[in-house]
């Protein structure tokens, strides 16, 4: 996927305003003259100023309405959807449930799913899975004193 | 001097400071390898085995682990595209790409070489120059810092390649993600949104794994698997080419050492900071800028020297004065007084030979970079045989266990997640990832001592060129923004044809 440079730089545009709006709430320190809106306000500014300036330019080098978006080939779009499926849903398992069931739990089965759709042979993946999973937990929970969630596991480990 | 230096040299060669040096740097090494445990973190996790060690095997553990960190730190960076430690992030597209290429003994061991190199000349400079150098950052004050802060900034202007706009407005967005969490003059938390997960601001490890790991893992769960078939590379053995570029770039090499030891030796700036400006500023003065970005080695000699000589400038205000150069330093300062030796100027009389065990200790700890580069080489070749489709899980699990090790909190991933989304977005946008990293680095600094310039002026910009250190840095730098503008203005397509029809 390509994002032209003058959606882009509109959204920069409307980011920088809508930073600049957002400070204006910040509280004004008494005897001072610069409080904590200062800075992210000047960042406000830049991304205005520089996303109106990638609209002239995008608008310059593409004519009057330049096409926004390249959209890739619909199996793309779907390969796309799984890959970025499986990582957020990776990702929000061991946010919500690494407390409860507990990291190693979770590490398996985000390993043994990835391996399983995309390299296939469970003769392999099953036991790669676990070899990783262990060796994953022995290096941070027992080498590096990370203290990983042990969860349902806190009576085994 | 010299008996001193000779009782020095004992006491580094006995045997439990010559197995701490070992052991810690195989530590270090791993350490440094795994994306999202930086050089900080291994010499953290060994202070409670520093409370069993000598004095001095103690401090050897802490500068074997941190050099070897720094270095293993460019290990995943070249062959996954995910830097071990922000420092490493600053030539990682060159290494990778020469990695790609089939190069990636040369480019591990130019990175040992070239970190060895800076390391020693650094240690060399920490040597001689001490006492003046940590003289000099003394005398800076928020002025110069934001000053120099800004400089630092500038160099997203190198870094981000032809696109000038683009680097900028990517450097914007790196400088509003170091703008979350509470403000540094008055504590008002800014765009946290109720979290106080945030309050303390975006950890740059998480974001970096973000930025980096996750597009990449993305990029392979996405496309169709295939082995990683990679280029036979040149021919000629690594030691020789990694020599070759020594004598080719010998003065990036130590161009990159003295900037990073300078650099290194002002407090808050560390070995991140120097890899950035080396690369940034070796990037402009290149001979061949067009190979960048396409797997030139010239970034790594010069990030790869400036990343380890600014580990030895960091010692400097920390023997002399007591003051931590950086983290690392600082958690060094703590074990020496728990030690009973107390740095600061009289360290020099009171326990020179302690001293100069540690000057000792980090030639020795550089050195033992070239057979531990020896040993990822082998490793190298082991990863690069390993199907993608094994890769890309196992990727996103060390991705999520190093963005919550920093922590060790869960709230690390969302970071991780967000900006992973953030970089495809500006992936599929063409907008640089090394300027918003550059940001996020540098922002707070920046801020900081912009804010503290301002509250001691009430609020005049003219303080900003008061004193002579502080106008010569503002003047360096307005003119290089100016410079950068002109440039950019002269090398637009409408300038460019206007020109061109004038000839």
């Amino acid at each position: 996927m390509q994002i032209h440079d003058a959606l882009i730089g509109a959204l920069l545009a409307l980011f920088g305003a809508v930073v600049i709006w957002h400070v204006g709430s910040f509280p004004v320190v008494a005897g001072q003259y610069y409080g904590p809106d200062l800075f992210p306000r000047l960042i406000g500014a830049g991304l205005v100023l520089l996303g109106g300036a990638l609209v002239l330019r995008g608008r310059a080098r593409a004519g009057l309405v330049p096409r926004l978006m390249s959209i890739p080939a619909a199996f793309e779009i779907r390969r796309g959807g799984m890959a970025a499926l499986y990582i957020v849903a990776s990702v929000a398992s061991m946010v919500l449930f690494g407390e409860i069931i507990g990291a190693q739990i979770l590490i398996l089965a985000i390993l043994m799913s990835g391996l399983l759709a995309r390299y296939g042979r469970p003769a392999v993946s099953i036991p790669l899975s676990i070899a990783l999973t262990v060796l994953f937990d022995l290096t941070f929970r027992v080498l590096l004193k990370v203290p990983l969630p042990t969860g349902l596991l806190q009576d085994f480990i | 001097m010299f008996t001193d230096l000779i009782a020095a040299a004992g006491l580094v060669v006995a045997p439990e400071t010559l197995l701490s040096i070992v052991v810690a740097a195989f530590f270090g090494f791993v350490v440094g390898a795994l994306p999202g445990l930086t050089a900080t973190m291994a010499v953290a996790l060994l202070i409670p085995i520093t409370f069993l060690l000598s004095p001095i095997a103690a401090i050897a553990s802490i500068v074997a682990a941190a050099a070897m960190s720094i270095f293993a730190g460019d290990v995943p960076g070249a062959l996954l595209r995910i830097p071990g430690t922000p420092a490493s992030a600053a030539y990682m597209e060159d290494a990778n790409a020469l990695v790609q290429k089939g190069e990636a003994g040369y480019v591990i061991g130019a990175s040992a070489f070239f970190s060895m190199l800076g390391g020693c000349i650094g240690t060399v400079i920490l040597v001689a120059a001490s006492p003046i150098l940590a003289d000099f950052a003394l005398s800076f004050s928020s002025f110069e810092f934001f000053w120099l802060g800004c400089l630092g900034l500038s160099c997203a202007v190198f870094v981000a390649g032809d696109d000038l706009l683009k680097g900028m407005a990517s450097l914007m967005i790196g400088l509003f993600i170091a703008c979350v969490g509470m403000d540094y003059t008055t504590g008002y938390p800014r765009f946290t949104f109720g979290s106080w997960a945030l309050l303390e601001g975006i950890s740059f490890i998480p974001a970096l794994i973000g930025m980096f790991a996750l597009p990449e893992i993305f990029r392979l769960m996405a496309t169709v698997p295939r082995v990683q078939k990679l280029d036979k590379g040149d021919g000629g053995s690594a030691s020789g080419k990694v020599l070759r570029a020594g004598r080719r770039y010998w003065w990036p090499s130590l161009r990159g050492s003295i900037m990073g030891t300078a650099i290194g030796s002002l407090p808050g700036a560390g070995a991140d900071i120097a890899a950035w400006i080396s690369v940034a500023v070796t990037r402009r003065f290149s001979r061949e800028p067009e190979k960048w970005g396409k797997g030139h080695i010239e970034p790594i000699v010069a990030g790869g020297s400036a990343n380890n000589a600014a580990l030895a400038g960091a010692w400097i205000p920390a023997l002399v004065f007591a003051i931590p150069g950086d983290t690392i330093t600082a958690i060094a300062i703590g074990v020496l007084y728990l030690k009973g030796v107390n740095p600061g100027p009289m360290v020099f009389v009171e326990n020179s030979q302690m001293v100069y065990a540690v000057f000792l200790v980090f030639f020795l700890a550089n050195l033992l970079l070239l057979p531990f580069s020896w040993m990822a080489i082998r490793i190298a070749g082991f990863v690069l045989r390993v199907p993608t489709t094994i890769i890309a899980p196992s990727l996103l699990v060390l991705a999520c266990l190093g963005a919550f090790a920093i922590n060790n909190d869960m709230s690390g991933l969302l970071v991780m997640l967000g900006l992973g989304a953030l970089a495809l977005l500006m992936n599929a946008s063409g907008l640089p990832l090394a300027p918003t990293v550059l940001g996020i680095v540098m922002g707070r600094i920046v801020e900081q001592n912009l804010m503290q310039s301002l509250i001691s002026t009430q609020g005049s910009v003219a303080g900003f060129f008061e004193r002579p250190g502080s106008a010569i840095l503002g003047i360096l730098t307005l003119s290089l923004w100016s410079f950068a503008g002109i440039k950019a203005a002269l090398n637009r397509p409408a300038a460019r044809d206007r020109r061109k029809m004038r000839a």
